[in-house]
C-alpha cells in the first residue's frame, strides 16, 4: 500500500477509468494502512467497544475466545524495519529468530504498554525460552502461555486440547470476573469466520486480477485482520471487493506467474514486491499471517464451540511446520496446493534462524523436484534487508519458469 | 592427608570403551538376534524398551561421537550438500548426514531403526530431526507430548494427558513386536534404573566435595550408559564402581585439578570437537568445573514401581522444567553455595536455543544477585567451524584476570 502505482495507468485507455478507480480503491487501502502504520499505539481507536486489547504471539491462538471474553486479539507483529537493519535486544543472541527478537525489543521498548496482557503460544524452543523471558520483561497483569499440543492425532490430544481450551476460558473468566458464556463464544467464532471468508473471497479475487490489487497489499490487508476488530475489517474488505470487483470487466486481464509459497511470515515485504514485479504473484501458501489463518474457519451450527475452535486450529496446525507430521507423503500438501491453483513453481520463505520448515525443506523440494516442478528457498530475516541477493535469486528462478 | 600434586585420572573411566563398544556390538547384531532397535532421545523413558528386550539407539550420542572425532564438518557436510541449513542442530546434521552416506566412527554404523520414540520435554527441534529419520527409514515414529510449564504447577490435565500417551507408547510397542508387555521385567528394569540414578546423583554430588574429585569434563564423559543403558545391570555396575574410586579418591584427596583454585560451573552442553583443549586450558589455570546442571537430568528420570507413568508425567511437567530462566537463575545461585564457586562459564551454544536464548540474561541475574562473576562463551557443541577456539580462549583469558583480582579481594 506503500504508494504503488496501479499498472493501469501505463494503459492510457484507462487513464481516466484509473483516477476514478484509484481514488476509491485508495481510499479503502488507505484505511487498512492508517491501522497497520500504528497497530498498537492505535488500539485507543476501538477502545470503547472492548474492555481492552489482548496480544498473542504468532501463531495458534484461540482470538475467537479472546474476543468473546469481551477484548479485542492482537497478534504481535514483527515491526517493519522499513528498509532499515534493527540490532535486536542486547540480551537475546542473534541464533533467535528475528521475528522473536524483534518482538522481544519492542516489549523492551515498551510498544506494546496499552495492551491489557498477553498470550504465548509454545509453537518452538524460541517460544519456550522466550515466553519464560517475556513474562520476566513485561509487567502485564494477565500474561498465559498456551500449551498447544505437539501433535495433532493420537490418544487423547482432542481431550488434552478441549482442556487446555477450557483453562484458557477460566483464566480469562477469572480476569475479567465475567462468565464466558458459549452463547458469546458462537457469535465470535461466526464473526470471525464472516472475516476469514470474506478474505477467502479477495484471496481468489486477488489472485484473478492481480493487476487490481498487489500481493503486497493482499498480505498487508490479512495482517490487518490480525490487529484490528473483525466486524470493522470485514466491512472494509467487502467494500474493497466490491469496488474492485465492479472495475474488473474494465481492466484487460494480466498475465502473471502463479507461484505457492511455503513458510511462516512472509515479510521483510520488499520479498513479494520483487516477486509481484517480476509479473508473477503468490497464488496460494501456507504462511501464518495468510492462507493458514483465514483457511481455519469453520461453522458452528449450533454444536460445540470449543470442537470448531478445536477443528479451526488443528486446521492452521498441519498446515504448520511445528507439528509432528506424517511420515508418508511429504509433500503432499504443496501438491495438492500447486495443481488446485495452477502455480508452475514454489517458492520457500525460510526465515533465518527458525529450525521448523529448515527441517521440511530438502523432503519438500525433492516432492517437488519428482513432479519437474521448480522450487527455491530464498533466506529472509526481518531484521535486515538484503532484498539484492533475494531479487537475483527470485529474478533467476522466474526466467527459467518463464523459459520452461 | 595432603591434596595429591599431579593429576591422577579416574582409572574406571576407562572401562567405558568397552561398556560403549559392548553396546554398539549387540545394536549392530540386533537384527540377526531377532530384536528390534529404536531410536531414541536422550530423555526417552529407556527402561520400556528395555523391559521389552528393544535395543534403544540414541542419534544424539552417536553425533556426540562423530563430534568427538572431529568428523562434524565432513559429515555435516554431506546433510548440508542436501539442502539442510548450517543453522541446524549439528548433532541432527551430523545425524542425517551419516544417514545418507553411511558414515560412522562406529563400526558397522547405527542399526536401522524399526521405529522412533520421542520425548520432547527435552526440545522441539528433535521431533523435526526424528520426523527427517522417520521419512528417510520408513519407520514410525512416536511422540510422547510433554507440555511445557517452565516454572509452573502443571494442571491435571496436562498430567493426564501425559500418562495417557504412556499407555499408548505401550499399544504402540505390543503391537510392533506382536508381544505383550511384560510390567514384571518393567519392575525390575525400573528398580535397576531407580539405584543407577540415585548412585549417579550421588557421583555429581561429589562435586561439591574440596577439592573436587571429578570435573564436569569427568561427568561428561562418563554419562553415556545413564544415558543409553540406564535399566540395565551393566550400567548399574559402573556407577558402583565408578563412585568406590572417586569415594577413595574423596578419601585420599585426591583433586581432579591438582593445586585446584577456582571452582567454576559451566552451563549447557560440552563442546564435543574440543573438550581436551577446554580441559587443558582450565587445568592450567588451576580451575576446576566442578558443577553444571546439563548431567543432573539423568538423576530425576527414575520412576516410581507404583506408579511408574504418573510418575514420569510429573517428572517431565515439572521437575525437568528446571530449564527455564527462573529455575536456573536459582538452581545457579544455590550451587555457588553448595559447590563453593568462584564463577560460572555459560556456553552459548549455537545448536542448543532452549539452553542458550537466555544465556545473557542468566548470566546478568545470578552475577547481579550473588556478586560471583560469570561469562558467556559463544561456542556449538560440536561443530568445529562454527566457533573459535582461540577467540574463546582469549575471552576466557580474560576471565581470568577478573576471577584472580577477585579472589585477591576476598583473601
Amino acid at each position: 500500500m506503500k504508494g504503488r502505482s496501479w499498472p493501469a495507468l501505463a494503459n492510457p485507455v484507462f487513464l481516466d477509468l484509473s483516477e476514478v478507480i484509484t481514488i476509491t480503491r485508495d481510499v479503502v487501502l488507505e484505511k487498512f494502512d492508517t491501522v497497520l502504520k500504528d497497530p498498537y499505539g492505535g488500539i485507543e481507536r476501538w477502545k470503547g467497544s472492548y474492555k481492552g486489547s489482548i496480544g498473542y504471539f504468532l501463531p495458534h491462538v484461540p482470538e475467537e475466545m479472546i474476543h468473546a471474553a469481551g477484548f479485542l486479539p492482537v497478534a504481535l507483529l514483527a515491526r517493519d524495519p522499513g528498509g532499515t537493519s534493527f540490532g535486536g535486544s542486547p540480551f537475546i543472541p542473534n541464533i533467535c529468530c528475528s521475528y522473536m527478537r524483534s518482538v522481544i525489543e519492542m516489549v523492551v521498548s515498551q510498544e506494546f504498554a496499552k495492551l491489557a496482557g498477553v498470550i504465548t503460544p509454545i509453537v518452538c524452543d524460541a517460544s519456550r525460552v522466550l515466553s519464560d523471558m517475556w513474562r520476566n520483561e513485561s509487567s502485564f497483569k494477565f500474561y498465559e502461555v498456551f500449551r498447544i499440543p505437539r501433535k495433532v492425532k493420537g490418544i487423547g490430544v482432542r481431550e488434552y486440547f478441549r482442556g487446555e481450551l477450557e483453562r484458557m476460558r477460566s483464566f480469562l473468566e477469572n480476569y475479567t470476573g465475567e462468565p464466558l458464556r458459549d452463547e458469546d463464544l458462537k457469535r465470535s467464532i461466526e464473526i470471525y469466520n464472516k472475516n476469514k471468508e470474506t478474505l477467502k473471497k479477495l484471496y481468489r479475487f486477488q489472485v484473478e486480477h492481480p493487476s487490481l490489487l498487489t500481493t503486497r497489499e493482499f498480505f498487508n490487508i490479512v495482517k490487518c485482520a490480525m490487529v484490528m476488530p473483525k466486524e470493522v475489517h470485514t466491512m472494509w474488505t467487502a467494500e474493497l471487493l466490491a469496488v474492485l470487483e465492479e472495475e474488473q470487466e474494465r481492466i484487460p486481464a494480466t498475465e502473471f506467474i502463479r507461484l505457492v509459497a511455503v513458510g511462516k511470515l512472509w515479510e521483510p515485504p520488499e520479498v513479494l514486491d520483487i516477486i509481484y514485479d517480476n509479473r508473477a504473484i503468490i497464488a496460494g501458501d501456507n504462511f501464518c499471517v495468510g492462507s493458514a489463518y483465514i483457511e481455519s474457519s469453520g461453522g458452528v451450527d449450533g454444536g460445540d464451540p470449543y470442537a470448531v475452535l478445536m477443528d479451526g486450529l488443528f486446521k492452521q496446525m498441519t498446515m504448520f511446520s511445528g507439528y509432528l507430521s506424517p511420515r508418508r507423503d511429504k509433500g503432499a500438501g504443496i501438491l495438492k496446493l500447486i495443481e488446485k491453483t495452477s502455480a508452475r513453481g514454489a517458492v520457500f520463505f525460510q526465515l533465518k534462524f527458525c529450525e521448523l520448515l529448515a527441517y521440511d525443506y530438502p523432503d519438500l523440494r525433492a516432492a517437488l523436484e519428482k513432479r519437474n516442478i521448480p522450487a527455491l528457498a530464498v533466506e529472509t530475516d526481518l531484521s535486515a534487508v538484503s532484498s539484492g541477493r533475494v531479487k537475483t535469486q527470485l529474478e533467476a528462478f522466474l526466467e527459467i519458469i518463464k523459459g520452461s | 592427608m595432603e591434596s595429591k600434586s599431579s593429576k591422577q585420572n579416574i582409572k574406571t573411566l576407562g572401562l567405558l570403551k568397552e561398556i560403549d563398544g559392548n553396546y554398539y556390538k549387540e545394536a549392530v547384531h540386533a537384527r540377526r538376534n531377532n530384536r528390534l532397535v529404536g531410536w531414541v532421545n536422550a530423555l526417552s523413558p529407556v527402561e520400556i524398551l528395555y523391559a521389552m528386550d528393544i535395543i534403544p539407539i540414541y542419534p544424539e550420542n552417536h553425533a556426540a561421537i562423530i563430534q568427538a572425532r572431529k568428523m562434524c564438518p565432513e559429515i555435516a557436510g554431506v546433510a548440508e550438500a542436501e539442502g539442510y541449513s548450517t543453522d541446524l542442530c549439528s548433532y541432527a546434521l551430523c545425524d542425517i548426514g551419516s544417514a545418507i552416506s553411511a558414515e560412522s566412527p562406529v563400526p558397522g554404523g547405527l542399526p536401522r531403526p524399526d521405529f522412533l520414540m520421542l520425548c520432547n520435554s527435552q526440545c522441539g527441534t528433535l521431533t523435526k530431526w526424528f520426523e527427517v529419520n522417520s521419512r528417510r527409514f520408513d519407520a514410525p515414529l512416536f511422540l510422547i507430548d510433554i507440555p511445557y510449564w517452565g516454572g509452573k504447577k502443571p494442571d491435571k490435565n496436562a498430567k493426564n494427558y501425559v500418562v495417557r500417551q504412556f499407555d499408548e507408547l505401550i499399544l504402540f510397542l505390543e503391537v510392533l513386536t506382536g508381544k505383550s508387555f511384560d510390567w514384571d521385567k518393567f519392575k525390575e528394569v525400573l528398580d535397576i534404573s531407580a539405584r543407577t540414578c540415585e548412585i549417579w546423583d550421588y557421583i555429581i554430588g561429589l562435586g561439591r566435595v574440596v577439592p573436587s574429585p571429578l570435573t564436569v569434563f569427568d561427568q561428561f564423559v562418563a554419562m553415556s550408559p545413564i544415558v543409553a543403558q540406564r535399566g540395565t545391570v551393566t550400567a548399574l555396575e559402573f556407577y558402583r564402581k565408578l563412585k568406590a574410586e572417586l569415594d577413595l579418591r574423596v578419601e585420599e584427596k585426591v583433586a581432579a585439578v591438582p593445586g585446584e583454585k577456582y571452582r567454576l560451573y559451566w552451563d549447557n552442553l560440552p563442546t564435543w570437537c574440543s573438550m581436551r583443549p577446554f580441559s587443558e586450558f582450565l587445568s592450567a589455570k588451576k580451575a576446576c568445573l566442578n558443577a553444571n546442571t546439563y548431567t543432573w537430568g539423568w538423576t530425576k528420570l527414575a520412576a516410581d514401581p507404583q506408579r511408574p507413568f504418573e510418575s514420569w508425567a510429573e517428572t517431565h511437567l515439572s521437575a525437568l522444567s528446571l530449564f527455564y530462566l527462573g529455575g536456573r537463575v536459582k538452581r545457579l545461585l544455590e550451587m555457588i553455595e553448595e559447590y563453593k564457586l568462584n564463577g560460572f562459564i555459560i556456553h552459548l551454544n549455537r545448536s542448543c536455543k532452549v539452553l542458550s536464548l537466555d544465556a545473557i540474561r542468566l548470566r546478568d541475574e545470578v552475577e547481579n544477585i550473588s556478586g560471583v562473576p560469570g561469562i558467556v562463551i559463544e561456542a556449538d557443541h560440536g561443530d568445529q567451524r562454527l566457533f573459535s577456539e582461540s577467540q574463546v580462549f582469549g575471552r576466557l583469558e580474560a576471565y581470568f584476570e577478573i576471577l584472580e583480582s577477585k579472589k585477591q579481594l576476598t583473601e
